[in-house]
């Protein structure tokens, strides 16, 4: 999912980095100090399981928690996956630099995405709907990162079905696993402390 | 509350780390060395998954692209070069994931002729024995020793050559090990890196709370 220095052209990097600081500066915006440890903590739980990894198949696979995020963080997602990715490309060379701005799109954007659709959902529903919305948020959030992925690499000249299906192969198996995840955690939250879920402060009176 | 479900979150975290091991960058990266006139390694991902068919490259020094191939069924690759300078070896796995790796000119037979600007170095992928060689590498004028007495009588450049692939040979474990060690993530990082974050979103949250206040007082 971490797309590393060099694999991309100037275009598509300056075109992520555009858009990388539209998201994290408006996301800035909306963070007041009721959401800022939602924020923090979110930013943290992506940092550790992003680089937590597992064997699968061919490739190897680590959990991105992007889904989770974006229904916690709506606009707040950019910043908060940002620092995420800044401290990995620092500390383990993980993504890169230059890259930065294209990572924080094909991550942060399909949260909030799911965060529009997905939201709206989960204040209406309870039980059996609500792990569903859950999964869907999950699941859907990868598959959506890893078509960006994929149109950022064909963006850069290779070919986008065969580039499509090789990243989206690898990650079907993130895809079962993050929408378990994020299923269990909406569902633990919403029992738990339902005020997360809630967009907070500017948050709140944003939408 | 948040404070406690924050702390929890990170034991759970932490004792999932305790526990995989295999805590690495999802990262491609590439393992070569040069023995004789052969450059051989593989591309493997962070938790040890090889890439099959990746795509190699071979660079000069000057980023020149000199042979492009790919890895095999093990991830591996095996290439005989014509020259001695240092080289860089490159992978992509096609999904946004490349590596580099060099290798210097010092690791291979001091047989080869230096490269010079202008000359021509030919790279031949050599496939069929996917397992690292055992034997040193043939090098030309080797074969046709002299034997008395149970002794073989060597050249000063096939004697130097044999000591040069011996200590390849046991020299690869270790480098291979060292190169794995630099690119596990290490826990303490990984702690170092959310409080990081949490400093961050801290300082942030200072910086703000210290507006409203100003900005409450009468």
């Amino acid at each position: 999912m971490h797309i590393v220095d060099g694999a991309l052209s100037s275009e598509v990097i300056v075109t992520g980095a555009v858009l990388g600081v539209v998201g994290v500066g408006y996301g800035l915006r909306k963070i007041d100090i009721d959401a800022m440890p939602r924020v923090a903590m979110m930013s943290a739980v992506f940092f550790v399981a992003s680089l937590i990894h597992v064997p699968v198949g061919p490739t190897s696979a680590h959990l991105i928690v992007n889904g989770l995020a974006g229904l916690m963080l709506g606009w707040a997602i950019f910043p908060a996956i940002f620092v995420g990715l800044l401290l990995q490309a620092i500390f383990f060379g993980f993504g890169g630099i230059t890259v930065l701005g294209v990572n924080t799109i094909n991550i942060a954007l399909p949260g909030f995405v799911m965060w529009l659709v997905i939201s709206p959902i989960i204040a209406r529903t309870d039980g059996k709907m609500l792990l569903m919305a859950g999964f869907v948020a999950g699941a859907g959030a990868i598959g959506l990162s890893s078509m960006l992925v994929g149109l950022s690499l064909a963006a850069s000249g290779q070919e986008f079905i065969t580039t499509a299906k090789l990243v989206v192969a690898s990650h079907i198996p993130v895809m079962v696993v993050e929408g378990i995840l994020t299923a269990a955690a909406l569902h633990l939250v919403k029992k738990v402390r339902p005020v997360m879920l809630e967009p907070a402060g500017v948050l709140r009176s944003a939408t | 509350m948040l404070v406690r479900f924050l702390i929890s979150l990170i034991a759970v975290f932490s004792a999932l780390m305790g526990l995989s091991m295999n805590a690495q960058a999802h990262s491609l990266h590439v393992f070569a060395m040069g023995n004789g006139d052969i450059i051989d390694g593989y591309a493997y991902f962070g938790g040890g998954a090889r890439p099959r068919n990746g795509e190699i490259q071979l660079l000069d020094r000057d980023d020149k692209l000199l042979f492009t191939g790919t890895t095999d069924d093990q991830g591996e690759f095996r290439l005989r070069i014509s020259h001695r300078q240092d080289y860089v070896i490159k992978a992509n796995s096609g999904d946004g994931h490349i590596a580099e790796f060099t290798i210097h000119g010092d690791e291979l037979s001091s047989q080869l002729p230096k490269a010079a600007q202008d000359s021509e170095i030919t790279v031949s992928e050599i496939t069929g024995t996917a397992s690292p060689p055992k034997a040193p590498a043939p090098i030309m004028g080797m074969g046709n020793k002299t034997e008395t007495d149970g002794m073989i009588a060597l050249s000063r450049d096939e004697l130097a050559d044999l000591i040069d692939a011996a200590v390849a040979r046991h020299v690869r474990p270790l480098r291979e090990q060292l190169v794995a060690y630099e690119d596990k993530v290490r826990f303490s990082d990984l702690l170092g890196g959310i409080g990081i974050i949490i400093g961050i979103f801290g300082v942030f949250a200072w910086v703000k709370a210290g507006r409203n206040q100003r900005n409450t007082k009468p």
